[in-house]
């Protein structure tokens, strides 16, 4: 069962808000909702994690 | 659509019930126990596959969907069918699961009283359960409890990591007590830290090397000390034996030195002899000599050179010996001195270093500069100074001792340390991710919220619309449903009433106001789910509403329904049968269903009219044998005459029957007794088939021959049964069947049935051929 309308719009939204999760991470995870497949939240947020800390090593460089 | 069920729960043989599709509305009349809960499940079963109302029923662990076959019947028997025009769906029992052959199209909601209370009255968790099919997002949900058992979970590794941390810096004070229990001052561990780890592994490495290399120099030295000891034995033995054989050999040499020419002479001598003549003289001399004595001579000369050849190759012999001694001392003395060379380097290597005071080596290991220089002088002196070695051997065991514990120590350190950084990097990342977790579960959550929110909010109106349909000008406003913004999946139910903003329903409103409060609730959430295609099934949802408010509620459901695909309304609340059986009710076009008395053997029937009750009170009679079975029959054919009479004359009978919610034959009789200009005229003529009249009776006169023997009629059927021995029990009961008959004979036509009929604007007539026209049309005022 699908996302009921606009939802998937405003999830994204509040998914990249103060640098939670990455904006294609978090148009990813809209995506698996609305399609109903099971969320590997595991893989999921340390791929997120995994984002940050290559963005610090290149700051760090 | 057509409903036929067979062996399913209450219905035994075949039974068919139509849903008129043009018509939306249809409402199933019966009793209790006359099968319309059969009929919800039978539809739940064949859309759903589930046992309906006995879903939520225990049954002692035993199937529920074998329970919904018919108790007499075989499960194979069972049957459901489905016909709506386009398909037909077939229900059946496969093993303990609903075997569906077909699709049903379109829903299927039911909602049965018990239900619509709960709706209401139930706990917030409780009312979720029922109402969130329409306001749940399932993704969401179920991914917002996903995501908070992932966040219980590494909550749960977290602390683990957290006893990891702490059994790390207990390993680390178990360290450093023990490597620091000797010092004193005990350094703090901080320092002691510090200077561990400000020596590197390299160098400590390096130290223990030139230890190490020192220990086995001296090792070496010990192991080679005695093969060498006993090589210089060796060879001196060795020097000794060979010149003993060369004395003893020079002295046999001394001693041949004339018997050579005479053992020369003897020999050729016997050579001549034996070569040149067999006599026995001399040839040279011509001394006369034996053969015998010439032999005897040889053989002395012969065992004087064997001697003297075993004595040189003894001599020979101890001359190898002595060469392989010396040859033997000479490697032993180039290892012995290559050791030595070796532990002067490596010694010199340790006291170079400042940290150690190296004690030194003796003399004898210092002095000699090549291999030859091992002599066996030498070597007793080295005998002589091995205990000056003593001190270095054990500095060196001590050394390397300290610096093997030290490198242990700096390795137990570095891995604890190792794993306190990785804890703590560990440590930080599930941190990191917990708060991540927490807050995409809280945007679920208000998601989740939000849309419920957004929902319930949509229908609020149309809600408060439906319920201000049925009961107006209550001062009920802002009813309204939403979920808790912190407890999951709980939905609350509040509003203000009568200007009280803190009042909650449930506990202000009577049960009849709960009751219509939650069908509007229902009604409004199943509108918004695609009512077109919905069959909504309403199970005696509306038992506890009054007359004025339940003619308010069928009105509004006649209107509502529109929106379905078809409404069926069941109920056993009479006065609604009394309405929508006369017409009183149907504005609109309604399918109005009856059910008849339910048997074990028979199922479910539906109801018929008189004619058939009439038949088996005339056979009963004819039997004349049991009073109860005439006395009951006879009421049950009054009971339709006169709910007939009352009905279409619109009689005044008691707003609430009762707690049967049925009328009884006394308040019929009330109430044709109250109309007595009704009963005055009431009138019902025969006529032939050309229409003349050919008798006339006046029902008054019957009425009231009923109305006197229905005294009896209680007492023998079952009410009063002690009174039964006060008459006639047989006699009272032939006598109210007769009365009966007259009064059927009088009103009802050659087939039993009622005159029904009032399309000519007279009278009522019967169906087909009028052959009976009842007076007046309405009720004289």
């Amino acid at each position: 069962m699908p996302l009921p309308e606009n939802m998937t719009e405003s999830l994204v939204k509040s998914f990249t808000r103060n640098g939670l999760l990455d904006l294609t991470i978090a148009k990813d995870l809209a995506a698996q909702l609305d399609s109903g497949k099971p969320i590997q939240w595991n893989l999921l947020l340390n791929k997120q994690l995994e984002l940050e800390k290559g963005d610090a090593d290149e700051t760090h460089d | 659509m057509k409903l036929t069920i067979e062996a399913f729960r209450g219905a035994n043989q075949p039974f068919s019930v139509a849903f008129d599709p043009k018509s939306h509305l249809s409402i199933i009349y019966g009793e209790n126990g006359s099968g319309k809960t059969t009929i919800s499940d039978a539809l739940e079963f064949l859309f759903y596959g589930t046992s309906g109302s006995l879903e939520e029923k225990s049954l002692d662990g035993k199937s529920r969907i074998n329970a919904l076959v018919h108790a007499q019947r075989d499960k194979k028997d069972l049957s459901v069918t489905w016909e709506d025009g386009q398909s037909t769906t077939i229900a059946k029992i496969d093993k303990t699961k609903a075997k569906i052959l077909g699709s049903a199209s379109g829903t299927l909601h039911t909602l049965s009283r018990k239900n619509i209370t709960r709706l209401i009255e139930e706990t917030p968790t409780k009312r979720f359960e029922r109402i969130q099919e329409f306001v749940n997002v399932p993704a969401l949900d179920r991914e917002e409890t996903e995501i908070r058992n992932f966040i219980a979970q590494q909550k749960q590794l977290q602390e683990s990591q957290l006893r990891s941390a702490q059994q790390v810096e207990e390993d680390l004070d178990h360290l450093h007590q023990s490597a620091t229990q000797e010092d004193s001052p005990i350094p703090r561990r901080d320092v002691w830290l510090k200077k561990i780890l400000g020596e590197s592994a390299e160098t400590v490495t390096e130290y223990l090397t030139i230890f190490e290399n020192l220990h086995h120099e001296i090792t070496r030295l010990r192991d080679d000390f005695v093969p060498l000891k006993n090589a210089y034995s060796h060879l001196e033995k060795s020097k000794e034996e060979s010149l003993a054989a060369q004395k003893v050999l020079s002295k046999l040499v001394a001693e041949s030195t004339d018997d050579f020419a005479e053992a020369l002479d003897t020999l050729e001598q016997a050579r001549l002899l034996f070569a040149r003549t067999t006599k026995d003289a001399c040839p040279i001399c011509d001394t006369v000599l034996t053969h015998r004595e010439l032999t005897e001579k040889v053989a002395q000369k012969l065992t004087r050179l064997k001697t003297l050849a075993a004595q040189s190759t003894e001599t020979k012999k101890a001359d190898t010996t002595l060469q392989q001694a010396k040859n033997s001392l000479d490697t032993l003395q180039t290892g012995f001195f290559s050791i030595i060379e070796k532990l002067r380097q490596t010694h010199q290597a340790a006291t170079e270093e400042e940290e150690w005071t190296v004690p030194a080596l003796v003399p004898a290991i210092l002095s000699p500069l090549e291999p030859q220089h091992l002599t066996a002088e030498w070597f007793q002196s080295l005998v002589a100074e091995a205990p000056g070695l003593k001190p270095l051997s054990e500095y060196v065991e001590n050394q390397k001792s300290q610096l093997h514990r030290r490198q242990e120590i700096q390795k137990q350190l570095r891995a604890i340390l190792a794993r306190r950084k990785d804890t703590r990097k560990e440590h930080a990342a599930l941190t990191l991710i917990i708060g991540k977790a927490e807050a995409i579960a809280t945007i679920l959550r208000d998601h989740r919220i939000r849309h419920a929110n957004d929902t319930l909010s949509s229908i609020s109106e149309d809600f408060a619309n439906l319920y201000q349909t049925i009961h107006p000008g209550e001062e009920i406003e802002n009813i309204r449903l939403y979920l808790h913004p912190t407890q999951k999946n709980a939905a609350r139910f509040d509003g203000t009433l009568f200007g009280n903003e803190e009042m909650t329903p449930v506990a202000c409103l009577s049960e009849s106001h709960l009751d219509t409060l939650g069908l509007c609730l229902f009604l409004a959430l199943q509108k918004r789910e695609n009512p077109a295609n919905a069959i909504v099934y309403l199970d005696d949802a509306i038992a506890s509403a009054d007359e004025a408010h339940m003619e308010r509620l069928y009105s509004l459901l006649l209107n509502e329904a529109k929106h379905f695909r078809h409404v069926i309304i069941t109920s056993h609340y009479q006065p609604l049968r009394f309405k929508f059986r006369w017409g009183l009710l149907t504005q609109a076009k309604v399918n109005f269903i009856e059910l008849g008395s339910w048997s074990l053997a028979g199922g479910l029937i539906l109801a018929k009219g008189p004619n058939s009750e009439i038949a088996y009170l005339r056979k009963y009679l004819a039997e004349n044998e049991d009073a109860g079975t005439i006395a009951n029959k006879a009421g049950m054919v009054l009971e339709r005459i006169f709910d007939f009479l009352t009905g279409i004359y619109q009689c005044r009978l008691p707003r609430n029957p009762g707690a049967e919610q049925r009328w009884t034959l006394d308040h019929y009789k009330g109430g044709l007794k109250s109309e007595k200009k009704l009963m005055e005229a009431l009138r019902c003529d025969h006529l032939d088939q050309a229409g003349n009249v050919t008798s006339s009776y006046k029902l008054e006169l019957l009425l009231e021959d009923v109305f006197s023997r229905l005294q009896f009629r209680n007492a023998i059927g079952c009410h009063y049964k002690e009174l039964a021995s006060q008459f006639n029990e047989i006699g009272e009961a032939v006598k109210l069947g007769e009365a009966t008959l007259a009064l059927v004979d009088a009103v009802c036509d050659a087939n039993d049935e009622l005159p029904e009929n009032q399309k000519d604007g007279i009278s009522w007539t019967n169906r087909g051929d009028v052959t009976r026209r009842l007076y007046p049309l309405l009720k004289p005022t």
